[in-house]
């Protein structure tokens, strides 16, 4: 004998309608959020236009390069980047002051990003580091700031970057992060190792405990 | 006040509303009085697939109109997110039985949002870098101090799951009478 299988599929009247009305109680209830964080947050149109203009345009700087960039860094791979020439990168400081990533002295390049929670991790670190006084002599150490977003947090990065006392020159990276690109940047924090030929010795990413840094940097210094 | 921003704030207080509809109703569920929520019951599929289809139509302004671009984790929440969108809806109107799948891959979404979220608070959880393409550390908004998207993904999959399991029984029903053989409630 088949059962009844929609026996209870008809509800009374009343109690459909009370569950329409609460239904519709709820779509209101959104409704009205909606309304009121429009009205609540009206009228500051004509601030976010001037905001806009008051952004310093120092965070981003023109870079320009001379050869061919390097391939991105893989991680857990062979790096076909090492014992190549690296581009040289011709930048500018926040405040527009020269830089250049050239051959003349072993040079350690750290990338950074501003968002990025690992950056902000590991630049306390090399700040403790410069002051621990066994940074190789003769190593030159520059900064490369890029991936500046202005919408993103901790921005801005020079801003960042002078609170938590960074001792180095910094490279302000252009908007669509030339400077990166030409040295192979895949993730942040990144960091490239030059010889005082301008070839790569190593490329790493991620945060690096320091003893790991001073390491790496320590064979890729020419014996003393 | 851009709409966008606008939009985030709007966005983040429904979160909340979500999550603290979630946890009453819960809470009303461990104090024995579920049975109250039974008015809610009749419309659980519905109100489930309203809040998925919110999200969805979150995500898609976001990453479309806002240019937020989805990481690798959001796009695996947007797996778990989009079919109970889109199913659930569907089924408002067909009535068959889907909720068990419905409440895997909610339960799958609250998993990959809960890690994406933990992670934007405790980046070293991952591999410690973040990638210059599409970091899933990567924060777009926050209000509140804590509510981003990975927080509003939670919050959604949370209240599918709360709607999807809310009794449709009404309160009066006798313990011990024959269930019914199929509700009008589909899922």
């Amino acid at each position: 004998m088949s059962q009844p299988r929609h026996t209870t599929k008809k509800k009374p009247a009343a109690r459909r309608m009370s569950g329409g009305k609460l239904a519709a109680m709820l779509i209101g209830i959104v409704a009205l959020l909606g309304i009121g964080t429009f009205v609540a947050t009206s009228g500051g149109d004509s601030e976010e236009a001037s905001d806009s203009t008051t952004v310093p345009s120092v965070e981003w700087r023109p870079v320009v390069t001379e050869g061919a960039d390097l391939v991105p860094y893989v991680a857990g791979t062979a790096d076909p980047a090492v014992g190549l020439t690296a581009p040289v990168v011709h930048g500018a400081s926040f405040q527009a002051e020269p830089i250049d990533i050239a051959p003349g002295k072993p040079t350690l390049v750290v990338v950074v990003a501003h968002w990025c929670p690992h950056c902000q991790a590991e630049v306390p670190r090399l700040v403790d580091w410069s002051e621990s006084g066994v940074v190789p002599a003769g190593l030159d150490i520059i900064g490369l700031a890029t991936s500046t977003d202005e919408a993103a947090p901790n921005f801005p990065p020079s801003k960042w970057l002078d609170k938590e006392g960074f001792p180095w020159k910094v490279i302000a990276d252009t908007e669509d992060a030339k400077g990166a690109k030409a040295l192979g940047v895949s993730g942040f924090p990144y960091f490239i190792m030059l010889d005082a030929e301008g070839k790569v010795a190593w490329r790493t990413s991620g945060e690096l405990a320091i003893s790991d840094l001073q390491e790496m940097v320590e064979t890729a210094m020419p014996a003393a | 006040m851009s709409l966008t921003e606008r939009l985030e704030l709007f966005f983040a207080l429904l979160a909340l509303g979500a999550i603290g509809f979630s946890v009453a109703a819960v809470a009303i569920r461990l104090v024995g009085r579920g049975d109250s929520l039974w008015l809610l019951g009749q419309y659980r599929t519905e109100l489930a697939a309203a809040v998925a289809a919110t999200c969805m139509a979150g995500s898609l302004y976001f990453s479309e109109v806002a240019e937020f671009l989805p990481c690798t984790l959001c796009w695996y929440q947007r797996i778990a997110m989009y079919p109970i969108a889109i199913l659930l809806t569907v089924n408002a109107f067909r009535r068959d039985s889907i909720r068990a799948y419905m409440l895997v891959l909610a339960g799958i979404g609250v998993v990959i949002a809960t890690y994406h979220w933990l992670l934007e608070r405790l980046p070293a959880l991952h591999t410690g870098v973040c990638s210059a393409a599409v970091p899933c550390e990567y924060i777009w908004f926050e209000k509140f101090g804590f509510v981003t998207l990975p927080f509003m993904a939670l919050a959604g999959f949370v209240t599918i799951i709360t709607l999807l399991t809310l009794p449709v029984d009404e309160p009066h029903q006798s313990s011990d009478a024959p269930p019914p053989v199929a509700s009008n409630q589909g899922v």
